[in-house]
């Protein structure tokens, strides 16, 4: 036992003295709960000793804490003459800022309010997204009219980043998507004796479709999520606050060029991976059933400009939507490292979500118009 | 040449990044409930010393020893158990964002006692409150303000009753009366808990007030210019650039 109650024996039991005893050790130590149990009900004055106390850590401190607390709620006098004056001190350091008193209404709320709740965060996040674009549409006027503080070196950064650094990723991809597209026509149209098929197959699959499909992806995961994870930081360290505060739009400074970049590099980068998955659409075609010229004719003959040009319509409005989800995500980002972390995954998430949803847009609008 | 009752000691210590030598040549020792100020101008290496101290960088030569224990040549556990003694508030506070101010100082008393949650709860509270952040244990980090982020940090540190507590700039960016009370707050901890505190600063009025041992770091020369008794070096360090800084040449006193 680290305590001893004692009552007062001639007065009735109004008074109690508390004597702590042997040494007190964060872990070892009676919780204040049970002493403050421990205390005669009717109780109304204590007096608190130490003199047989012999080491103690903050254990002490903290159980003390928590009997003033309960002796002022129940109206008991706590008399502390006979502590040691550290103790005094701790205590007076601890209670001399009174507590924060939570000034906010009760959080319970039905599950009406609930779904009210959800519906407004989701038309918030609608506004924001469409006044997003709507700002960027504006920096971008901006810009093609010459007066925006984009500056060239930055888009030219942005450029590099997202361009050459890139090629190794989309040549695995890409050349592994064509023998994917390969494998799959040659088994089923072998079926039909018609494996030069496989050809075309792969041309029109790559250029039209997986191309620009593929390149997106990977992008989105590559450059969309660094531009969140950039702008989340900037975000985090205040620079953000620093550009607005000298009057640089952060959509000219910071949005344009990384948007632009992705806008010039995505064709690029679509053309590159066309032309690597057709070459891995060979490397199986001609271990299978066709020769090499017959595979080249093949496919001279299946792709024009026009599908080049459904590609790569395609690869530049996927280049703005991964750069308006990145950046959004950045600029929109909290200000702590959590944030930082869910806004790279918003940033993804959403990219994809738009790039899978455009793309049956496009196929869609494509078959109407017949091309 | 080791001082058996030194606290801690540190011989010939050069401290630096990779090849890039801040400061070089550091004899001082620290003794049992010193308050013990590393002071010196901007720049001269005042943090990467507390890094060094505390485990962060290792040195490129010399030693740092804890109570005659070479911290860096130690086994991980030695290390491990040193450290479990100390507490350490960053510049910034460095709490915990994805966490609230009662998980943040909560967290060394879950992983190094076996405390139950009320007495952990409790124990959160009255280290709050220790601190004047009473009531605040729901507030995630990003809710408060840069100075109440730095008694948070506090709060963290003196979770475990730290035996040796490292403070790298605490009264910067905080009103007097706050840092009055801080120092207030060490000089308590420090009696209370028995425990050494070793401080960064260049904040005279703490240095002067409750600082009872101090280094004086200097850019230029690279290494330490004088040791001892900040109140001794006012008045008679031999160094006239010391006498300067802690007159803040001449003004100030």
């Amino acid at each position: 036992m680290l305590y001893r109650i004692e009552q007062d024996a001639d007065q009735t039991e109004s008074r109690s003295e508390l004597y702590l005893t042997g040494d007190w050790h964060l872990g070892k130590t009676p919780a204040a709960s049970e002493l403050i149990a421990a205390l005669p009900a009717q109780c109304r004055e204590i007096i608190l000793n130490t003199g047989e106390l012999k080491q103690w850590d903050s254990s002490l401190a903290v159980m003390l804490l928590q009997l003033t607390r309960h002796c002022e709620q129940h109206d008991i006098q706590l008399d502390l003459q006979q502590t040691s004056e550290s103790l005094r001190e701790l205590l007076k350091l601890a209670t001399s800022i009174p507590p924060y008193q939570s000034t906010e209404a009760d959080n319970k709320s039905s599950l009406r309010q609930k779904i009210i709740k959800a519906l407004r965060v989701l038309g918030q996040s609608v506004e924001v997204t469409l006044g997003f674009i709507g700002e960027v549409a504006i920096a971008f006027g901006n810009w093609v009219r010459g007066n925006a503080k984009t500056r060239r070196q930055d888009i030219l950064f942005f450029v590099e980043q997202s361009g050459p650094r890139a090629l190794a990723i989309v040549t695995l991809i890409a050349l592994l998507v064509g023998m994917i597209l390969a494998y799959l026509g040659s088994v089923q149209l072998r079926q039909l004796g018609a494996q030069v098929y496989v050809a075309d197959l792969v041309a029109i699959g790559m250029v039209r479709e997986m191309g620009a499909l593929m390149t997106a992806v990977i992008m989105a995961g590559r450059t969309g999520a660094a531009y969140a994870a950039q702008l989340g930081t900037m975000q985090v360290n205040e620079e953000i606050d620093a550009l607005k505060t000298m009057g640089i739009s952060t959509m000219e400074f910071l949005v344009l060029p990384r948007l632009i970049a992705l806008v010039l590099v995505m064709p690029l980068l679509c053309i590159y991976a066309d032309a690597i998955g057709i070459v891995g659409g060979a490397i199986v075609a001609t271990s299978m059933d066709v020769n090499f010229l017959q595979y080249i004719l093949q496919t001279q003959g299946a792709v024009d400009w026009v599908d080049i040009s459904v590609g790569l319509s395609k690869s530049i409005f996927f280049g703005i939507l991964i750069a308006l989800a990145g950046c959004q995500a950045g600029i929109y980002c909290g200000r702590n490292s959590d944030a930082v972390g869910m806004a790279a995954t918003n940033a993804v998430v959403r990219a994809i979500v738009y790039l899978v949803v455009a793309d049956a847009a496009f196929n869609i609008l494509y078959d109407k118009m017949g091309i | 040449m080791a001082d058996s009752t030194a606290f801690i000691s540190v011989h010939d210590l050069s401290i630096g990044y990779g090849s890039r030598v801040v400061q070089e040549h550091l004899n001082f020792e620290i003794q049992k409930n010193d308050i013990f100020f590393i002071i010196g101008g901007s720049g001269c290496g005042k943090t990467t010393l507390l890094k060094h101290m505390i485990g962060l960088l290792a040195p490129s030569k010399g030693e740092v020893l804890y109570e005659g224990i070479n911290f860096y040549k130690s086994d991980e556990e030695t290390q491990l158990q040193l450290m479990q003694r100390w507490g350490i508030t960053y510049q910034s506070g460095a709490l915990f964002s994805s966490m609230s101010l009662a998980e943040n100082v909560a967290l060394p008393l879950q992983l190094y006692t076996d405390l139950s949650e009320a007495q952990i709860a409790e124990t959160v509270a009255y280290k709050l409150a220790l601190v004047g952040l009473a009531g605040y244990e729901k507030f995630y980090p990003s809710e408060l303000s840069g100075g109440m982020h730095k008694r948070a940090g506090l709060a963290r540190a003196i979770a475990l009753d730290p035996q040796l507590l490292f403070f790298d700039e605490p009264s910067a960016g905080l009103d007097p009366i706050s840092s009055l009370r801080l120092d207030q707050l060490i000089v308590q901890i420090c009696k209370a808990l028995n425990s050494t505190v070793i401080i960064v600063s260049h904040e005279l009025p703490s240095i002067l007030s409750i600082g009872t041992n101090c280094v004086f770091l200097d850019a230029q020369a690279k290494t330490m210019l004088d040791s001892g008794d900040p109140k001794q070096l006012l008045e008679h360090s031999e160094q006239e650039k010391v006498r300067q800084f802690l007159s803040r040449a001449g003004t100030a006193n």
